[in-house]
């Protein structure tokens, strides 16, 4: 018997994932809860150095369920944490262009400005890696190269860390910033760049309000290497330390996921409702972004196609400098926990 | 009327046209929930979704009202517009929603306050063939009654026109998880022309209200010079959605009374229902407005499940005098009119009396 763990923290993007709604039905509280663990919201810490944690994952006894950039890169760095599960819910990954800008097919980028975020003060810039892979993929089906295209940087100050999150029934949200958000957008708008990327369920609804031209969804495309980017896979990763030292907290955490994960399967009503709030979106565009069958989209494993495509992607991380070394992801997965839990239910 | 019936009898309705903004409103929540098809249900009434119509005639009497055996809960505009060309519609209820009215300006502008908007360029809707424009008219009552507190006419800013083609009814509507969507569109659509105006730096400000008025303000850091929704004077609050007008056409008032009776019983049983179920109703009118249940509580309060409140009273009266008589200030509308005359106090008094005898 290991002592009880006293604190789990927990993060989730806001994104669709398995512990997002696991938190929001309360199972994650109630499955550790038995083993005498309380859970707390470290994006909702007053400590920007705890908050700070859901991108570099320093904090000791913690889980992460979201982008896959920050888990690989705090990795790369030489953190110790273990993937236990990844998740792989497709969404629209969108190039997008006025109406009037003559480019209609991904062909008539060639020789054109893209707009791509620049957060200089982030640890890990996962906006501008997730648009960069997103422009690579996309020019790599016909042929391009980024280098095809000329690449214009939107500078954000601070680091994505500043604002504290609020819960406001059931939405996680940030304080306002005030100016700074959607620079790349108002330059599409304002005729500086001819071409961005945006993904989710902000992207459809802003490619809808602005009457914009999709040139293509990337996230869309039949081959999963070309999906795959920041949120395809979806990681679930904790670290080392409650691994090794409180291995039925781990577990429990994958259980509580994966028990939500069957839930949305049977309630996709309901599912689409908690999808809305954590992406502070509506359910018409969640369903625009995720599919009709979002629901089914939740499914935390260890698959063949998701383990491949995280380590084709933690190449292009490396390629592209976002990570210091690649490395083998295989070696960063520990099976144990999801092993357990099917060991278990055949028993 | 057939001399062999009975004449304190309605006829059986055989179909009802109903139409709702995607907006906060008892009807919405009514259609919504089922409780609208339910009370007819006993009836042997079908209800149809006028703006569902494949029939783009059909979808344009959201507007302009002329579809016979019909109601419409929503923005006062049209509604205003209508009785003003001589459709013959009565109003039986107002409800008094107040939401955000957002005059907006960027960092850059150097707009700050009320009082720095003059001289400067003001971007307006401008729907070139619609039959009424309801958010130009929405747009300068915003922008004059924000002025007004600090003593200046809308003749003191610049108003740079945005302009539409088509119309409001182009496109058939259908209903996704709740949210009223186009079908079909093949073109590029044409949306926030202002906004993208304002932040294309072409001019100073624009208005927008409501749940996308708060979204977009923060999603593009965009600065609010004022909140005219916000403001105590319920006369400068008062413009296309305070109060918003639930109307029949008057065949379906006299020809079809116990059909008006049920809508008001309707709307009427549902908002309590409403006010009873905050979490619920938020999530209703999140679906209704095509947003999230945070935005609804950004735009139109905590409290957005209490302000689902149909009634007659005399400050919703007064304000909507006070707006026709701005629309017709503005040559909206082709006559000024008495709204008393246009409101029918019959049928929420029947409501009203049976649902205290019932004693729910």
């Amino acid at each position: 018997m290991t002592h009880p763990l006293d604190t789990l923290w927990y993060t989730r993007c806001p994104v669709p994932t398995g512990l997002g709604i696991a938190v929001q039905k309360g199972w994650l509280q109630d499955t550790v809860g038995a083993l005498g663990t309380r859970v707390q919201s470290l994006r909702e810490s007053a400590d920007k150095a705890v908050r700070e944690s859901h991108f570099d994952h320093s904090l000791q006894n913690s889980v992460r369920h979201g982008g896959n950039i920050p888990a690989i890169w705090a990795r790369a760095q030489g953190r110790e944490t273990r993937v236990i599960g990844l998740s792989w819910a497709d969404e629209v990954q969108l190039i997008l262009t006025l109406p009037d800008s003559g480019i209609k097919t991904v062909k008539d980028l060639k020789g054109r400005s893209f707009g791509l975020p620049d957060w200089a003060g982030a640890q890990i810039d996962f906006t501008r890696a997730q648009a960069l892979r997103g422009l690579e993929n996309a020019l790599k089906l016909e042929g391009l190269q980024v280098g095809d295209v000329h690449l214009v940087n939107f500078t954000y100050g601070g680091t994505f860390s500043d604002p504290q999150v609020h819960n406001v029934n059931g939405t996680p949200v940030t304080a306002q910033r005030g100016a700074g958000r959607n620079l790349e957008l108002i330059g599409l708008l304002r005729g500086e760049v001819d071409a961005i990327f945006l993904k989710g369920a902000s992207a459809a609804q802003y490619a809808h309000d602005f009457g914009l031209h999709t040139v293509i969804d990337t996230g869309a495309h039949p081959d999963p290497l070309i999906r795959s980017n920041n949120g395809t896979p979806r990681t679930l990763a904790v670290d080392l330390h409650l691994l090794e030292q409180h291995f039925d907290v781990a577990s429990g955490i994958l259980d509580a996921v994966l028990r939500a994960e069957q839930w949305a399967q049977l309630h996709p009503d309901e599912t689409r409702r908690y999808l809305a709030r954590e992406t502070n979106s509506s359910e018409y565009w969640v369903s625009a972004a995720y599919g009709d069958d979002a629901h089914q989209r939740l499914r935390t494993a260890l698959d063949e196609q998701a383990i491949e495509a995280l380590q084709d992607f933690t190449h292009f991380l490396h390629r592209w400098r976002f990570i210091p070394n690649s490395f083998d992801v295989r070696q960063w997965i520990d099976p144990r926990p999801l092993q357990a839990l099917h060991t278990a239910l055949a028993g | 009327m057939d001399s062999n019936e009975d004449p304190f009898m309605s006829k059986p309705l055989d179909t009802l046209w109903y139409t709702h903004s995607p907006v906060p409103t008892g009807l919405g929540i009514a259609v919504q929930s089922g409780r609208l098809a339910e009370a007819f249900q006993a009836f042997g009434t079908n209800i149809q979704s006028l703006r569902e119509s494949s029939e783009r005639e059909v979808r344009e009497a959201h507007y302009d009202h002329h579809l016979k055996n019909s109601v419409r809960h929503g923005g006062n505009i049209p509604a205003i517009w209508a009785y003003a060309s001589g459709v013959q519609t009565r109003v039986l209820g107002l409800s008094w929603s107040d939401e955000v009215q957002l005059i907006l300006t960027t960092a850059e502008s150097g707009v700050k306050s009320i009082r720095d908007l003059k001289n400067r360029r003001f971007g307006v809707p401008k729907w070139a063939n619609v039959q009424i424009d309801f958010t130009r008219a929405q747009a300068l009552r915003g922008l004059e009654n924000a002025l007004k507190l600090e003593g200046l006419n809308v003749s003191d800013v610049e108003l740079v026109d945005y302009p539409y083609g088509g119309t409001y009814s182009d496109d058939q509507k259908q209903h996704v998880y709740g949210s009223e969507v186009s079908l079909g569109t093949s073109r590029f659509s044409q949306r926030n022309n202002e906004l993208i105006g304002l932040l294309r730096g072409d001019i100073d400000a624009i208005f927008l209200k409501g749940a996308h008025a708060a979204h977009l303000a923060n999603e593009f850091g965009l600065q609010v010079v004022v909140d005219t929704g916000s403001h105590p004077d319920p006369l400068i609050r008062s413009n296309n959605g305070t109060p918003r007008t639930l109307t029949v056409d008057t065949h379906l008032l006299h020809e079809h009374f116990d059909a008006s009776v049920t809508i008001v019983d309707t709307v009427l049983r549902t908002e309590q229902w409403a006010w009873a179920n905050p979490d619920e109703t938020r999530r209703f009118l999140a679906r209704e407005l095509n947003t999230s249940e945070y935005w609804v509580a950004a735009a139109y309060g905590e409290d957005a499940h209490r302000r689902l409140r149909t009634t007659l009273d005399s400050r919703s009266i007064a304000a909507l005098q006070d707006f026709t008589d701005f629309l017709h200030r503005w040559d909206f509308i082709p006559r000024r009119f008495d709204v008393r005359e246009w409101i029918d106090f019959s049928v929420l008094e029947a409501v009203i009396g049976s649902t205290s005898r019932v004693a729910v």
